[in-house]
């Protein structure tokens, strides 16, 4: 509780929620980085789905880095966005739920490439997929889904902090 | 019709109606606004990826089959943005930021519809391998700019608003 209390009264979060412009601009960046992450997860699955055949797994795989540097900006927006409200959130159903999604659909993505990732030049772009395959894509989507309607619910479980 | 006038006439629309009434029908509409969002980024970042000589080994043709993925995502922005629109008009229509928004779509709009008429045809007749021109490129760094420009202008709102969002 003291070290959440710490993180709230640290010069980073004062400085954070001086303004709504910088408050926001965080949100702001965490959006994008969304977009990077999820969109390019739901486009792995929607391939391995059976949808756009000719596209291949393996430069979708190209995305990864898009993907990552997406993850990047959302920890580091992320943590700074939780250490405005540390208290609030560290006990926050919905919010430990959304954390709960994005390490799940982590290890799905992980999975799924796993499984889907093979020597590019051994792919064959109009490769149809198994059932198993099909099965962690739907969990992939899922749980990144879910990351989503938690994380955008969480505004609404809380008081306004600004 | 002046101002005053268009907003009631919204505000007694059924859709305004309704969606004062459930006030737990905005947050959907939030969520979906997100969800709708990765999907025309995600497959806006496949598309013009490609265009700038990215993933090689996939034809531009076979890529394109990504657009409807586009066209599902922004048709569920559209719709619930007008959920939000009917909601409070005159939040939005008073808040600089919101029209800075419409301008950028505006925008990102026009390129995909130079993309789609004048460039899609002449990259479709591009030999496998070859880069695309100049044009097309520019088109694709625009179209990736704008939309994140978009979402950027978009999570600004309640800033120059004045309100929480």
């Amino acid at each position: 509780m003291a070290f959440l209390n710490a993180l709230h009264e640290m010069p980073l979060s004062v400085w954070a929620l001086q303004s709504s412009w910088v408050y926001y601009s965080l949100l702001a960046v965490h959006a994008i980085g969304m977009a990077g992450v999820v969109g390019s997860t739901y486009m792995l699955c929607l391939r391995v789905l059976g949808y756009a055949q000719g596209v291949a797994v393996a430069d979708i795989g190209r995305l990864r880095a898009v993907a990552w540097a997406g993850f990047l900006a959302n920890a580091i927006s992320g943590v700074m966005l939780f250490c405005c409200d540390a208290v609030t959130l560290a006990f926050n159903g919905t919010f430990q739920i959304k954390m709960i999604s994005i390490v799940l659909g982590g290890i799905a993505v992980w999975v799924l490439w796993r499984t889907v990732g093979r020597d590019p030049s051994q792919e064959d772009s109009y490769f149809t997929y198994g059932a198993g395959a099909k099965a962690i894509a739907i969990t992939t989507f899922a749980f990144w889904t879910a990351a989503i309607i938690f994380g955008r619910h969480i505004a609404y479980t809380i008081d306004p902090i600004l | 019709m002046n101002h005053r006038e268009i907003y009631d006439w919204i505000a007694n629309t059924p859709l305004s109606q309704y969606m004062r009434q459930e006030q737990d029908v905005f947050s959907v509409c939030q969520t979906i606004h997100f969800f709708g969002l990765c999907l025309l980024l995600g497959s806006l970042l496949v598309i013009d990826l490609r265009l700038l000589g990215l993933m090689k080994r996939t034809p531009v043709s076979a890529v394109l089959k990504f657009v409807p993925v586009a066209i599902v995502g922004f048709t569920l922005n559209l719709l619930s943005g007008i959920c939000f629109l009917a909601y409070n008009a005159p939040l939005y229509a008073t808040n600089w930021m919101f029209w800075v928004k419409m301008g950028l779509v505006l925008l990102a709009g026009l390129n995909m519809l130079f993309f789609t008429f004048v460039e899609q045809p002449r990259v479709l007749n591009t030999p496998d391998g070859q880069s695309f021109d100049t044009a097309t490129r520019i088109s694709a760094v625009l179209s990736l700019t704008l939309w994140v420009a978009v979402i950027v202008a978009g999570r600004l709102l309640p800033v120059t608003q004045g309100a929480i969002g």
